[in-house]
């Protein structure tokens, strides 16, 4: 699949980002920065603000759909682009601006690895309470846009908690700023929640300033076995309600328990985090809640969450629903049935009513009826369903936002309001704005 | 207007009354508008609109002093529709003197403006009925009578009253029921101390076993109560009223007996009344010859729950029965008494307090509000008979005749089993079901 | 009829506003009703003010009591093109109530229902004039609250602290009020209903409930609000530190946060707040002392115990005189009642006060504070400071009164000069209270005009022109220009106009 701009605007665009900054590294069109299987004519490669500037500026005028491109980590959560003439590779943009480990908050660009950011707090026992799917290569300016995470969100919420402030080029070239850099500030807008999110359709991110958290003394992970789902989901839900020190709560469907431990049973992999003391009393009443669930409570190494990312990580289709907590270990387990045969591993934060679902419909199951089957047992239960990766033929006959709601139309003046031209992730959003 | 003979002060003033010692100006530059009276304020739960709320009263007195707005009859009514229980003092961290603000902004109007003819016919009922006993006995022993008439039992079986005139019916049904009058009862022999009680106007008529039992409790705890010669209505209802010339005469009266009868303490079972004797001193503090004085009776005047709760109450006998207390506003927020008459009923033994929902909101009596202006109180006590049926409760316990007589008349229309008493007979009850008290009974 | 109601349009192309005529009035009565609309000259008056020193008088205070009626009464002034100003309970802090060229204030008062409690998902949809305090109130039986805290919270709204993204002393802890919206329903300028985010976490599209939440009204009303709970903490833990310098004070806040730890609440007040409180409350706060710190952490028994401990030991390192350890409820509440009434109660000292919400980063903390001093003794000012130190959310209070000549301007001035030592040292200039009327000559310093711009966008989505709440958290709303010659306008390029970032 590719793009049908003419040769000659491409050529123009070159020559004029070339002139106005002479900086960027251009590359010509390869699978690194393939997005739903098209691939864009040219490939450019900022390393400042001002080139990204020049980049959005030059391509706004003419007339091409630029798609910001980091690690690649979640591109896979928006539409398939209208147009791609334009990758821009962020990953350049990679210094540390300044961190105030007194404030604890830092500075950065937007194409700094979050587990680099983090292996630098580490010295000063903070960190960025993120953890999404493929952590190792996310970056900043991807989480920022996919409004990405994993397991931590049980104790620390999503991006837009951590987030005082951001720069972004917007569609025309210009740089506005929003936010700031102190922990509470309510001047102005609140434009940074607006970006959380966004998939780069309304301007790019190229430095954000975020909010640090104190790395927890300990961290003991344990994982808990059921035989059903809601026995499952009520030692989650116990755990959650009695304000347990816990950092990470995610409930196992079997085939997801298979691979991390190979037992195909129900499972809540929790990590109980803080002080010793706190530490010792979750992990008694995790053990009495266990028992009383009739379930097996055992120790197990941090590694484990690196499996679950591994296993987690959004493969040919991956969904992601959002339903009420109280749904959660109801809807894991008709989900579990509904896609027995399709390889599916279940996940669930059940505080934040989050479920993500792994699944290879190349097993003779076809993706859409997948898709079609989890959007209907969601949607029964409140919730809604959004695709995190799935081939393309499938984005293109589903949405991956879901169905339109009615703010819709507000969204569509924004998108207009800030892109008329339609320069940034052309078609990807929700309603394909 | 009223007769200058039995009237040294007259209504209204070209020369104005005796100045007043707190500047109004003053009073209401403390106000900074923060908004933290809104939800004490009775009135702006109802309505939700800052015309009726403290901050919002203190603007329209404000503009009208500073010549910025008329009194116009719709910001009069706002000032009409406050009703004074002052529950935005206690919830006012920078310590506004709302209530001497709204009684000043009433009795300029009265004294400097052009009160409406309602607020100068209220203000001449008051100075023609509420220091003349007699009078007061005869409007009592007509409502008496009404109520034993066949009239009444005609009205009632007809409902014509309620077609004709709803307003009157509704006036009609929750008219209170007075007894027969309090006449001082012969007390213990023997006791060393003793302590003046205020009659009052009301109370004689419509509680006399409220003041029996006071005088039981007084005795009890070893002081004779004395009844002086010369004492009158304390005036609360005319200062409220706007007419604080009179309120200043009945002070002035009320001063001179109580002083004269060398007492330690004088109790005041009536929350409004002991509200307004205790602020005496800043009623006459304007009066050369009474301001101190004035003062002096201030400084010994105690509610009587106030009064009774710093004793030790002794031997109490059982008294069997679910109580919940409606703070009295003029004991609550003018006294700030709120601790002591819980402190009573948690003594007592077989009680079981059971707190309401906002004790301390007004029930909607407030005086004479519960008269002129029938539907807020009747919003504010459908509400509180809410509140008050939540908590299962046999006995409304109070500490005030006004808040009585509006829980009676809402025990009524629910037809609730419930009974209304003043704190001091629960007290009483006890004391006398004390198993000695036979013994020692006179 | 042949009265045009269309908008003046202004030469620019951007709308300005009509009055409010005697037919805007009856067309008022016809939408929502005769007895939900008032607009006698005299009763107006009530409606000038709110917990600051600005006025601004309406020509109409309407009283919906459903979204039909916000609807409806939002669609007449849009009809008429005149300004709408909407209004919880009054209680701000930076004029965002105040009509500030007239027109209709929509005053949300009387929607004050809790419509659902969801004790299992901890979740509560209320109405906007539900009070802060009250939803808190409400689900205590199920063992929840509602967790920012704004000292107001006893009369402010759930409304107007959405407005004003509001903060409190919690929101250390547990974020301010955009940490706790899931979902909107609101009336557009044009009196258009619609829906934002949901009762489920992640809502797919633009977070337009974050972007709505600290609009200041500048956006729309909503009518209803979907809020998260929290669950009451089994533990907590107030400590009351007494220092005889601020500088430790402040050197002790930044020590904790250094540690590590990262209490509920981290609040400071100083002797002259402490002077004007403890007469009232008698919280327990040493009248001799020249700051305390107020510390609460909350959780686990486990947890609030080792936390005590080691803030006590930083406290103690910090050269605190004392440190108190407050469990039991009713001794924390009045810890907590001292704080929270603590501003108003300045009353008793002064008529006025001029509350600054600045905010730096908090190792800056102790060289701005003394800074403060010094900015308001060069002005012959007194001034008390309360304020969310573990946020480094500064409240400096000076003192005033306003009937003295000249005393406005001065404290204006030094206001003016204590924000811009704000920005200085790399903060805001405001934290929790909205740029409002008050400071919207200052958003400057923080926003360039590209900035701003890219704010106007929002704001044209939403179909929002400057007729919706006018002259509020922007400085360039066109027909505000005679607001813009007061004493505080002046201050600003005074001080500079530069960018910080």
């Amino acid at each position: 699949m590719s793009s049908t701009t003419a040769p000659a605007a491409i050529d123009e665009f070159r020559a004029a980002v070339s002139l106005r900054a002479p900086g960027v590294v251009f590359q010509d069109r390869g699978e690194r920065v393939a997005v739903d299987e098209c691939l864009p004519d040219v490939t450019c490669a900022p390393s400042i603000e001002s080139d990204v500037s020049a980049i959005l500026s030059e391509a706004s005028a003419c007339g091409l759909s630029v798609v910001p491109y980091a690690a690649g980590a979640h591109m896979g959560g928006a539409n398939v682009p209208r147009e791609y003439d334009v990758a821009m590779l962020m990953t350049r943009l990679d210094r540390i601006v300044a961190h105030e480990p007194a404030d604890m908050t830092v500075t950065l660009e937007a194409g700094v690895p979050i587990t680099a950011l983090n292996a630098t707090l580490a010295a000063h026992n903070q960190f960025l309470p993120l953890d999404p799917p493929a952590a190792d290569r996310a970056t900043v300016g991807g989480v920022i846009a996919a409004n990405a995470h994993g397991p931590l969100r049980h104790r620390y919420g999503t991006v837009r908690d951590w987030l005082l402030g951001v720069r972004v080029v917007h569609a025309d070239g210009s740089i506005s700023k929003a936010g700031g850099r102190v922990v509470k500030n309510v001047t102005g807008y609140e434009m940074t929640k607006l970006y959380c999110g966004s998939f780069g359709t309304l301007g790019v991110v190229t430095e954000a300033t975020l909010k640090l958290a104190p790395a927890p003394p300990v961290r003991v992970t344990v994982a808990a076995q059921f035989d059903t789902a809601s026995a499952a989901g009520l030692y989650a839900m116990a755990a959650h309600d009695a304000g347990l020190a816990i950092d990470a709560a995610e409930l196992l469907s079997p085939p997801a328990t298979y691979a991390l431990f190979g037992e195909p049973r129900w499972c809540v992999l929790a990590r109980a985090a803080g002080g010793p003391g706190a530490i010792e009393r979750t992990l008694r009443e995790l053990r009495a809640y266990a028992g009383a669930m009739r379930g097996a409570l055992r120790e197990c190494d941090e590694a484990t969450w690196a499996a679950w990312a591994r296993a987690l990580e959004p493969g040919v289709l991956a969904l992601r629903a959002s339903v009420l907590p109280s749904r959660v270990a109801e809807t894991v387990e008709v989900l579990d049935r509904r896609f027995a045969g399709a390889a599916a591993l279940l996940s669930a934060t059940v505080s934040a009513g989050l479920i993500r679902a792994n699944l290879d419909p190349t097993r003779g199951i076809r993706g859409g009826t997948l898709y079609e089957s989890a959007r209907d047992v969601v949607a029964r239960r409140g919730g809604t369903v959004a695709i995190d990766a799935a081939p393309a033929s499938l984005k293109r006959q589903y949405d991956v936002f879901g169905a339109e709601r009615a703010d819709i139309a507000i969204m569509r003046r924004i998108k207009q309001e800030f892109d008329p031209r339609g320069t940034l992730s052309r078609g990807r959003f929700a309603g394909r704005i | 207007m009223t007769s200058g003979t039995r009237d040294d002060a007259p209504l209204a003033s070209a020369h104005g009354a005796a100045p007043h010692t707190h500047s109004m100006a003053e009073d209401i530059a403390r106000c900074v508008h923060c908004g933290f009276c809104l939800q004490a304020c009775p009135t702006y739960l109802q309505l939700g609109m800052e015309t009726d709320s403290p901050r919002g009263r203190i603007a329209l007195i404000d503009a009208v002093r500073t010549g910025r707005a008329e009194p116009t009859p719709a910001l009069l009514g706002h000032l009409d529709a406050c009703l004074q229980c002052r529950a935005c003092e206690t919830a006012c961290p920078s310590g506004v003197a709302y209530g001497r603000i709204m009684e000043t902004a009433r009795a300029d109007i009265v004294e400097h403006g052009s009160p409406p003819l309602s607020w100068v016919l209220r203000a001449i009922a008051l100075r023609e009925a509420l220091p003349y006993p007699r009078r007061l006995a005869a409007l009592f022993e007509a409502m008496r009578l009404y109520r034993r008439s066949p009239l009444r039992r005609v009205l009632a079986r007809t409902g014509i009253l309620r077609r004709v005139a709803p307003p009157l019916a509704r006036a009609e049904a929750s008219m209170p029921a007075p007894g027969r009058p309090f006449v001082p009862p012969p007390q213990r022999p023997g006791l060393a101390r003793s302590v003046a009680m205020l009659t009052g106007c009301v109370m004689p008529h419509l509680y006399a076993r409220t003041h029996e039992a006071t005088v039981r409790v007084l005795n009890r705890l070893g002081y004779r109560v004395v009844f002086p010669e010369g004492e009158t209505c304390c005036g609360a209802l005319s200062a409220h009223a706007g007419d604080r010339a009179f309120a200043r005469r009945l002070a002035r009266r009320n001063t001179d007996a109580f002083l004269a009868a060398g007492v330690e303490a004088v109790i005041v079972n009536s929350a409004g009344c002991g509200a307004a004797m205790k602020e005496y001193g800043d009623l006459l503090a304007g009066d050369r010859v009474y301001a101190s004085r004035a003062r002096r009776l201030s400084a010994i005047t105690r509610d009587v729950l106030e009064f009774v709760a710093g004793h030790d109450l002794g031997a109490l006998g059982e008294v069997r029965a679910v109580v919940t207390y409606q703070d009295s506003c003029h004991l609550a927020h003018a006294q700030r008494i709120a601790e002591a008459p819980r402190r009573i009923l948690r003594a007592i033994p077989g009680v079981e307090l059971r707190e309401m929902a906002a004790p301390d909101r007004c029930c909607g009596s407030a005086g004479l509000y519960s008269i002129v202006q029938r539907d807020m109180s009747q919003r504010l006590l459908d509400d509180k008979m809410d509140d008050v049926t939540a908590t299962g409760a046999g006995v409304v316990a109070t500490a005030n005749p006004g808040c009585m007589m509006q829980l009676e008349a809402g025990v009524a229309q629910r037809a609730s089993d419930a009974t209304v008493s003043h704190v001091i007979e629960l007290l009483d009850a006890a004391m006398r079901a004390a198993p000695a008290a036979g013994l020692r009974a006179l | 009829m042949t009265m045009d109601h269309a908008p003046a349009a202004a030469s620019n192309g951007e709308r300005r506003w009509n009055p409010v005529t005697s037919e805007v009035v009856r067309a008022l009565h016809r939408a929502v009703g005769r007895e939900r609309v008032l607009s006698t000259p005299e009763e107006l008056l009530a409606y000038e003010y709110d917990a600051t020193i600005e006025r601004g008088t309406p020509q109409a205070v309407v009283f919906p009591e459903s979204t039909e009626q916000v609807s409806a009464a939002v669609a007449v002034a849009h009809r008429f093109g005149v300004p709408v100003t909407p209004r919880g309970a009054g209680t701000g802090l930076s004029g965002g109530a105040i009509a500030a060229v007239g027109g209709v204030v929509i005053a949300l008062t009387r929607m004050k229902r809790i419509i659902e409690v969801d004790r299992v998902n901890r979740i509560a949809v209320v109405e906007p004039g539900v009070v802060n305090l009250d939803l808190s109130r409400a689900v205590a039986p199920f063992g929840l609250y509602y967790a920012p805290d704004p000292s107001s919270q006893r009369a402010c709204t759930i409304g107007g602290n959405v407005a004003e993204n509001a903060g409190g002393p919690h929101c250390l802890a547990y974020g301010a009020t955009t940490n706790h919206v899931l979902g909107l329903e609101l009336v557009l300028a044009d009196g258009e209903v619609v829906h934002v985010g949901g009762r489920t976490r992640d809502v797919p599209g633009y977070d337009l409930t974050g972007a709505f939440v600290g609009s200041e009204g500048t956006l729309a009303i909503a009518t209803k609000v979907t809020v998260r709970l929290s669950r009451i903490p089994e533990s907590t833990r107030t400590l009351l530190a007494v220092f005889d310098s601020v500088d430790d004070a402040s050197n002790a806040v930044s020590a904790i946060i250094a540690a590590g730890i990262l209490p509920a609440a981290l609040e400071m007040m100083d002797r002259h707040i402490i002077a004007a409180v403890e007469p009232v409350i008698n919280a327990g706060f040493p009248l001799d002392a020249d700051a305390v710190l107020l510390i609460e952490v909350d959780g686990l028994e486990e947890a609030t115990t080792e936390d005590a401990a080691m803030i006590r030991g930083i406290c103690d390192a910090q050269r605190a005189r004392e440190v108190r350890l407050a469990v039991e409820s009713a001794d924390r509440e009045r810890l907590w009642a001292g704080r929270k009434t603590s501003i108003s109660a300045l009353g008793r000292l002064y008529p006025n006060y001029y509350v600054l919400d600045g905010v730096v980063p908090r190792p800056r903390l102790p060289e701005v504070l003394r800074d403060v001093y010094r900015i308001a003794e060069t002005h012959g000012l007194a001034v008390a400071n309360v304020f969310h130190a573990g946020d480094g959310n500064l409240h400096p209070n000076l003192l005033f009164d306003e009937r003295v000549p000249g005393a406005t301007d001065r404290v204006l001035a030094a206001g003016a000069e204590i924000m811009r030592r704000c920005v200085d040292a790399g903060g805001s200039i405001t934290g929790e209270h909205g740029v409002g009327l008050e400071k919207r000559d200052f958003i400057g310093w923080i926003f360039d005009d590209i900035d701003l711009a890219v704010m106007g966008k929002l704001k044209a989505a939403f179909k929002a022109d400057g007729r919706y709440n006018p002259c509020k958290a922007f400085p360039t709303t066109r027909g505000c220009g005679e607001l813009t010659d007061r004493v505080v306008a002046r201050h600003a390029p005074a001080l500079g106009t530069d960018i910080y970032v």
